[in-house]
């Protein structure tokens, strides 16, 4: 796999870092030469995101050695990775929106007319803001406001920025996400003028033919640790997928095994501009449902939509055959469908109540008598759940947010236990959990649908959506690309489809 | 939890213990008298009005006066705490003076007279902010059997032992006949009356307008408006007022705040000297304009006065003697001809003097 | 923080013994009434992520309303009328907090101005008087050794305590504060109980503004001014958070009982209002901080 002789301009090596309750990366390598680009690759959860974090200075290490030029350096924050040559350009950019071009690339380092007064020489900043913008022969006016500016041309100015710090290694974070091809096509000469000046660039995506386009190395991460460095030139997309995926799926999900029932759940033609294009399906008792996709494939927003949280633009649900209206969270509730939030954080705990507050909010009306809340029946209440879900905390008054990642998510799931629904959707409900509680979390969906809830899983974790589901949906872009049923259903003929689109 | 609870402690009783040896600040505050309804004629027709009134002998003992009044931050305030606090120096007597920051915080100057009926003070001098809504106040001190002195703004409780006060009345009449005079009987003027509700403002206001329309007919009053008492208000109107009416040949003011407003738009439009003002107090600014003619009168309350015959009043109750029911203390027209020549000892605190800090 | 507001009663009461007399604490407790109120009211509106600016307008508009309808109509249509206008006040910002989605902050902030508008306009700007002399007992009066107001505010407290302790309203009240989005996805209607909630604050301000108008006999456009700010800064001293979730009747009424001790102590002392204003803001800022770097350190 030699490349060529060029010294390498960072080295990573045995990087650890954990989490509570996770270990995200576990004795990583990574060797970025001058000049070339270097794709990152794996599933969600592989531990990209926390490598590049480490290398830009956001995380510290709990083990392993990071060089530059050979020499070991520490990061102890972005602004000694900037120091070091090291930009990164997220997904979510960090230009000022009311600014201009050129006081966003120079933003704290302003040219300065008179030093005492901190009076900035505007001449000078457009004028080596052209310079920047015309060595990448980028069309884009240096005094224009960048709000104005398209997703495309803002990036461009996220990268011209980083070329004016003299960056030598540039870690992109899914670059094309929101670019149209033609604006993907600029990138890549840009890139490509980047590698001219021996500019290095990490770059994460999922989309691999256009790893294969533009890329010279891969590297590959799989559950947090190192699998292997490819030449892209001679990898085809198959071994890149394989290599991404192979893993023993044995005895981590404790499936049961249940004669699906009736129809509880058929949804026909969801539609809303921009977000879901018809999408359809349906659930039957006893079922666990699947649905798998990538970051955008608005498998969320699809739950939601069934749960009333979003507005639909056209599209019927059906319960029980039954054609119902829900339009708002309570109007799911009273139809017994629970939504188990992606964002446990923002949606779904509530960080300064109680265990018992959280455990009974959403059936909260079961306590009411006369107008006043019945404590000794929610303590009792919340205690059989904490003690059936096995809730790790001192006791019932302890504010959720002192629980782990873990515990909360039980506590939620708890929440839409007492609501006695029947049909559950679980969007991503064991990110961030330890494998201890996910195990748990397995096996009371398994519990559920044996004695009759219907349950829809959404899951960016292949290993889960093939260990737990019946059938598999695969979504992508909005709409349901492919369905398999448990026995057909492999990783690589899912990410496939979800990748290209392919059924 | 404890560990905040004593930090918190901490520094509340470290703040609390702090400011007890500081001094006062200023600021600016608003002159509004919200509502005293005006006091009735009757008591003024039945007793002839006393007009002076000399300083009793010292008494035997040291007596404690509690005095609340609106606010101080204007010189007219500064100079009846003077007059509190200098006369009873004179006559053995302990003071202590409460403000309520400003004539928008009556229920602040009611907790300020419990508070003093609960120090078991002699007896209480009340400035009123507020006609009607002082009267619980009053009635609860004189149940408690401390005498309640009222001085400048009147309260409507009948259970007050004098009335000390400027006659408004003759105030608007004073101002009434120096406009109509200088303006040889013929002009048209515009008013500036003052903080709405207030009684002098309405006093003075009417009297004026009365007094015209009786002695000089051909003096048309064009418009008149109400404000707070500041000179930024005054400024303002006054301006409306020369855009709407560039006849104007006079300007009436309720007090003189608004005054000194009304000369710097007056001189600004360059129409200074040719357009009579006449105001009511003597703040620096006021006297300044004066003797510069752009201000052509103003009629001296004497509010050190005032505060000076509130704790003689005081004091001779307490010692038993007779008090008159309403006392009215003089008035003086200061224009440029004499201003060089006034004794401010009654009109205003000594320079330099300031209130006690603590 | 009881152990805070002893440390402050001694103090207090070692400069000026008459701190101690029964006329003081009854004098104390009586002012201390009307700002509790409010502060009830406030410790919903913040309880549930939002805020209330317009209580102290409402003192006023509240105080013209029940004097003008109590002058045609009588002592109890009054005081009815007052309480009512408080409660309509609340409904309108409940409105446009809930329906029209407009920020607390703003709508609190529009209604204090035009309500002090209306109390101004409604009376044009004058007092009214001429209230019947009875009434002058809701605000001035005894039961036994308890000042009126003050057994009015210690019902209002007990009140609410089992409102948010013990209520379906008082627990969504606490979980909007806490996470509104999550509340939402739990099924509550936030907008039915968050137009609830300023409905509740502006109760408690007629309330409050009727007793105000019973002590000065009289109807006044401009009472409570800055009031607003104090019901806030008795909420967050007690150690309610300002962004919601946290706190309730209890830290509610330790911050009112350090307010009014702190003002009644200060004016026993003879310290001007003004200083009294930089004390409390000092207090305000420190109590927070406390709080905060508290939390920073988890």
């Amino acid at each position: 796999m030699d490349i060529g002789r060029e010294a390498p301009i960072l080295q990573a090596e045995g990087i650890v870092k954990r989490f509570p309750g996770v270990v995200a990366l576990n004795g990583v390598s990574l060797e970025i030469r001058a000049g070339e680009t270097h794709a990152l690759l794996g599933e969600n959860g592989a531990g990209k995101s926390t490598l590049i974090k480490t290398i830009a200075g956001v995380y510290h290490p709990d083990a392993g050695e990071i060089r530059i030029d050979g020499r070991p350096a520490r990061i102890r924050n972005p602004h000694d990775a900037q120091v070091l040559g090291i930009s990164t350009i997220y997904q979510e950019f960090t230009l000022a929106p009311d600014m201009s071009v050129a006081e966003n690339i120079f933003l704290g380092r302003e040219p300065l007319r008179i030093r005492a007064l901190s009076i900035v020489d505007r001449r000078a900043l457009v004028e080596r803001t052209r310079e920047v913008l015309a060595s990448l022969d980028l069309q884009i006016d240096p005094e224009a406001t960048v709000r104005h500016l398209g997703v495309a041309q803002q990036q461009m100015v996220e990268i011209a920025k980083a070329l004016s710090l003299d960056a030598r290694l540039i870690i992109m974070d899914e670059p094309t996400a929101t670019l149209t091809s033609h604006e993907i096509d600029r990138l890549f000469q840009t890139i490509g003028r980047l590698k001219q000046r021996g500019v290095a660039i990490v770059y994460v995506s999922h989309r691999l033919e256009e790893v294969k386009g533009i890329a010279d190395r891969a590297t590959i991460l799989r559950d947090g640790a190192y699998v292997a460095t490819v030449a892209v030139a001679s990898t085809t997309i198959d071994e890149m997928i394989r290599l991404m995926v192979g893993r023993d799926l044995k005895d981590k999900f404790p499936k049961v095994n249940v004669e699906p029932g009736d129809e509880v759940l058929r949804v026909e033609g969801l539609t809303r501009k921009g977000i879901l294009r018809g999408v359809s399906f349906r659930v039957r008792r006893g079922e666990i449902v699947g649905i798998a996709g990538l970051v955008g494939a608005r498998r969320t927003e699809t739950a939601r939509a069934i749960f009333g949280a979003d507005p639909l633009d056209s599209g019927r649900i059906f319960l029980h055959g039954k054609p119902v209206l829900v339009r708002t969270p309570a109007d799911a509730i009273a139809n017994r469908i629970a939504l188990v939030p992606e964002d446990r954080k923002r949606h779904g705990i509530f960080a300064s109540l109680s265990v018992r507050e959280n455990v009974v909010l959403s059936g909260l009306r079961q306590f009411s008598r006369k107008g006043l809340l019945d404590l000794r029946g929610e303590r009792r209440r919340a205690q059989e759940f904490v003690s059936s879900l096995r809730v790790a905390t001192p006791d019932l008054e302890k504010w959720a947010r002192d629980l782990s990642g873990g515990n909360q998510q039980k506590v939620v799931i708890a929440k839409w236990l007492n609501t006695n629904a029947e049909l559950f959707l679980f969007d991503e409900p064991t990110r961030g959990i330890d494998v201890g509680a996910k195990i748990e979390v397995y096996r009371l969906m398994g519990e559920l649908v044996s004695r009759g809830a219907a349950i829809v899983m959404i899951s960016s974790e292949l290993p889960e959506i093939l260990g737990m589901s019946d059938r598999i949906l695969v979504m992508r872009d909005g709409r349901i690309c492919g369905e398999f049923a448990r026995a057909d259903a492999t990783e690589e003929n899912i990410l496939n489809c979800a990748l290209r689109g392919a059924a | 939890m404890k560990e905040r609870i004593e930090r918190r402690g901490a520094l509340i009783a470290l703040a609390a213990v702090v400011i007890l040896g500081c001094g006062r600040g200023t600021q600016p505050s608003q002159d509004v008298s919200p509502g005293v309804t005006p006091v009735p004629s009757a008591d003024v027709a039945a007793t002839a009005a006393v007009t002076e009134y000399a300083r009793p002998a010292k008494p035997s003992r040291q007596y404690r006066i509690g005095v609340a009044i609106p606010h101080l931050s204007n010189p007219h305030y500064v100079g009846q705490a003077y007059g509190y606090i200098d006369e009873a120096q004179a006559l053995g007597a302990q003071v202590t003076l409460l403000e309520a920051g400003g004539y928008q915080y009556l229920d602040k100057q009611v907790a300020q007279v419990e508070d003093l009926i609960a120090s078991k003070v002699d007896a209480i001098i009340l400035a009123a902010i507020s006609g009607p809504g002082t009267v619980s106040a009053v009635e609860e001190a004189v149940a408690a059997g401390i005498p309640v002195i009222n001085v400048n703004v009147m309260t409507d409780s009948d259970q007050v032992v004098a009335r000390i006060r400027s006659d408004d009345d003759v105030i608007g009449r004073m101002q009434a006949d120096f406009m109509g005079d200088r303006l040889k009987g013929a002009g048209n003027v515009v008013m500036l009356r003052g903080a709405p509700g207030t009684s002098w403002a309405e006093i003075r206001g009417n009297a004026f307008r009365k007094q015209l329309a009786a002695k000089y007919p051909s003096v048309k009053i064009l418009g008149e408006q109400y404000s707070q008492s500041t000179p930024a208000d005054g400024l303002r109107l006054m301006e409306d007022f020369l855009q709407t009416f560039p006849q104007i040949t006079g300007v009436y003011n309720g007090a003189d705040s608004t005054a000194v407003g009304a000369a710097q738009a007056i001189a600004s439009a360059g129409k200074a000297g040719s357009i009579v003002i006449t105001a009511t107090d003597f703040q620096p600014d006021t006297e300044k304009f004066i003797r510069e003619g752009v201000i052509t009168a103003s009629v001296l309350q004497q509010t050190v006065t005032m505060g000076r015959w509130g704790v003689r009043a005081a004091i001779n109750h307490l010692e038993k003697k007779q008090v008159p029911p309403v006392l009215f203390t003089g008035l003086v027209l200061a224009t440029k001809e004499n201003v060089g020549t006034l004794d401010l000892s009654t009109v205003r605190a000594p320079d330099g003097w300031k209130p006690p800090s603590r | 923080m009881p152990a805070v507001i002893v440390a402050l009663a001694v103090v207090f009461g070692s400069i000026n013994p008459n701190f101690w007399s029964a006329t003081n604490l009854a004098n104390v407790s009586r002012q201390m009434s009307i700002l509790a109120l409010l502060a009830l009211g406030q410790t919903f509106a913040i309880l549930s992520g939002g805020i209330d600016l317009s209580v102290g307008s409402m003192l006023a508009l509240v105080s013209v309303v029940c004097a003008q309808q109590m002058k045609v109509y009588g002592l109890a249509a009054g005081i009815a009328a007052g309480v009512l206008a408080g409660g309509l006040a609340g409904l309108a910002n409940g409105l446009i907090i809930a329906k029209a989605r407009v920020p607390p902050f703003i709508a609190t902030l529009g209604m204090l101005v035009a309500a002090r508008g209306a109390a101004l306009t409604l009376s044009g700007g004058l007092p009214i008087a001429g209230l019947p002399r009875q009434f002058l007992t809701l605000g001035a009066g005894y039961i036994g050794p308890f000042p009126i107001p003050t057994v009015i505010a210690v019902a209002a407290f007990a009140l609410a305590h089992v409102i948010l302790s013990r209520t379906l309203f008082g627990r969504y009240v606490y979980a909007m504060g806490s996470n509104e989005e999550a509340a939402v996805l739990s099924g509550i209607n936030v907008a039915n109980y968050k137009m609830l909630v300023y409905v509740t604050s502006g109760l408690f301000a007629g309330l409050a503004g009727v007793i105000l108008t019973a002590r000065v006999i009289s109807g006044q456009p401009t009472l409570g001014e800055v009031q607003e700010l104090y019901s806030i800064a008795a909420v967050v001293i007690g150690g309610g958070r300002i962004s919601g979730g946290v706190g309730g009747v209890g830290t509610t009424l330790m911050g009112v009982l350090v307010l009014g001790i702190l003002g009644n102590g200060l004016n026993l002392v003879q310290v001007s209002s003004y200083i009294q204003n930089i004390v409390i803001g000092a207090i305000i800022v420190g109590a927070v901080w406390i709080d905060l770097a508290r939390e920073r350190r988890r």
